[in-house]
């Protein structure tokens, strides 16, 4: 008898398209809500993104309520606990995120503590914490990449640890996501392309690595095509709003697959780098992905050959002999991560980051196999490995 | 089986470096379960800082670290070496409760011990990759891990 076994869950309702942001009214008064707390960042106001937020409740005959706009780009239990006190202060009774990862993963921590009550978030990290379902959360991405609207994870900074804690919970996901492209168009180009390669190894690990599904398959691969796709339109066009709403739709679907297959060893070292180097952490999935993709090669020969097709495109995939599928798949994500240092500066290399010093390789191996992502690898990868895969990243040697 | 586990990992903890080393990286008396849901057996263990104590098999527990087998043929799977625990993990038959750092590192743990009592042919199965460990020091480590088996006696919590 088979010992397959799989589980997947998305409870989010997904507003996607024009005049997404408008429906958030009727949205918020179906669950009963009428006292928002609004959570965005600095640079996203100065967009003028939040204007968008304001006018939808207005033409409602609404109002948003509080806004709290000093979320950091590196979010800390300190912020999280500071707005949850002023969350209850105020008496509000849902959450409006407006950001990117930061402020979603601020918002998810904000709920934990306003709806399963304490002080300190300390109480929760982990996995499985959580005991009961928290209060209204709506996810508004302003990046297409980090997926954090459909997942069941937060990332927070821990104040006086100085080391980033993981919150794990089915209850953690929003119970709204809107994907409106308006919120998008202003973004720059280089952090356009590298939310997008985090979206891409968001997709492509959760279809190379071992919880993968049938059922995160169909998105992570879905997700892939309209990434290389929709991409370089945007990046020729950034005001083509149906080429920003695709890339951000495959944000979304690639963060659903992912949220129930996991990810792998590049985000294993990925987030170790984030926290030792503070490099992006788009600029590190796009870095680390062909080295990893390469090191997990033997085991995901199979798996990886059949993303050609979407990755390169069929004609390519169908002149393609099967054992060669996925190494040309690894060559078609060089070419992307090639395409794009030409189009946007985003670097190819750890060495051309230039944040990146190779004294800091040892602190980055010691975190990167502590990190849970590297329980769902395909492959095994110990300090010495790590090591040896930030060697490889650290100029082109291709 | 979980009481070979439970006591094996506390041997080796004071004699294997890899396994101390990597216990270096839990906090001091830290608790730590692997159990069934929901009133299936549950087999517990501390660290002391600088090794693990196996405090017994009993009827239920609460642990700072639980490990939870969603189903007692799950827990089967494991323990008689048909699925590793990144495996099961992947499966969703393992509910984890506790901080996700602190169970790679246990798992590292118990995949070392694996390598160490188990035939290389059975081991290759209860772990991601088979390391590269000679013959002696594995014959060493396990001989005197399988010798004190019997004495390991339960010890009191910290």
């Amino acid at each position: 008898m088979t010992s397959r076994y799989y589980e997947f869950y998305c409870p989010v309702k997904i507003l996607a398209g024009l005049k997404a942001l408008e429906h958030l009214p009727a949205e918020l008064a179906e669950r009963g809500c009428a006292a928002p707390m609004v959570l965005t960042d600095k640079g996203v106001r100065a967009a003028g993104l939040i204007k968008h937020v304001e006018i939808a409740f207005e033409e409602a005959g609404l109002s948003v309520g509080p806004v709290f706009d000093d979320i950091p780009p590196d979010s800390s239990t300190d912020v999280v606990e500071s707005i949850a006190r002023e969350f209850r202060e105020r008496n509000c009774d849902s959450l409006i995120a407006v950001g990117g990862g930061s402020v979603l993963d601020t918002a998810k921590a904000v709920n934990i503590l306003v709806s399963e009550g304490g002080e300190f978030l300390r109480a929760y990290v982990g996995a499985h914490k959580l005991t009961r379902p928290l209060k209204p959360l709506v996810a508004i991405a302003t990046t297409a990449g980090t997926g954090s609207e459909v997942t069941t994870v937060a990332v927070i900074k821990d104040t006086h640890k100085q080391k980033k804690d993981a919150f794990q919970s089915s209850h953690l996901m929003p119970a709204v996501a809107v994907i409106d492209p308006r919120m998008t168009l202003t973004v720059p180009p280089v952090i356009t392309a590298a939310t997008a390669m985090d979206a891409l190894t968001h997709a492509v690990e959760a279809f190379t690595c071992i919880a993968k599904n049938p059922l995160s398959d169909a998105y992570a691969s879905a997700a892939i095509r309209k990434i290389v796709t929709a991409l370089p339109l945007v990046l020729a066009e950034p005001g083509n709003t149906d080429a920003r709403l695709e890339l951000a739709e495959a944000a979304t679907m690639a963060g659903i697959a992912f949220s129930n297959s996991m990810v792998g060893l590049v985000h294993a070292i990925g987030h170790s780098l984030g926290a030792v180097c503070h490099l992006h952490h788009g600029t590190c999935m796009s870095v680390l992905l062909p080295y990893v993709l390469e090191y997990n090669l033997d085991a995901i020969q199979d798996d990886l050959g059949l993303l050609l097709p979407f990755l390169a495109g069929d004609d390519i995939a169908m002149a393609t002999p099967p054992e060669e599928r996925a190494k040309a798949a690894i060559a078609a994500i060089r070419d992307l991560r090639d395409e794009l240092f030409e189009a946007t500066g985003l670097p190819r290399s750890l060495s051309e980051s230039g944040k990146v010093e190779m004294s800091q390789f040892a602190k980055i191996a010691d975190l990167s196999v502590d990190d849970g992502a590297l329980m769902f690898n395909p492959v095994e990868a110990d300090r010495s490995d790590v090591l040896s895969i930030l060697e490889r990243a650290w100029s082109l040697t291709d | 089986m979980m009481r070979i586990v439970g006591r094996g990992l506390a041997i080796a903890s004071r004699i294997d470096s890899d396994i101390a080393y990597e216990l270096q990286h839990l906090p001091a008396e830290m608790t730590i379960a692997m159990r069934v849901y929901p009133n299936g057996p549950c087999c517990l263990l501390q660290h002391t800082g600088s090794e693990l104590n196996y405090l017994g098999v009993r009827d239920s527990c609460a642990a700072d670290m639980e490990i939870i087998f969603k189903h007692l043929q799950h827990a089967w799977l494991l323990y008689t070496f048909q699925e590793n625990t990144p495996t099961a993990f992947a499966r969703n038959r393992i509910l984890l409760d506790g901080e996700v750092s602190h169970a790679t590192v246990f798992n590292r743990c118990l995949s070392r011990l694996m390598t160490l009592i188990l035939p290389r042919l059975l081991a290759k199965r209860a772990v991601k990759r088979y390391p590269a460990i000679p013959l002696q020091e594995k014959l060493r480590l396990a001989a005197a891990i399988y010798l004190r088996l019997p004495l390991e006696r339960r010890r009191p919590a910290l």
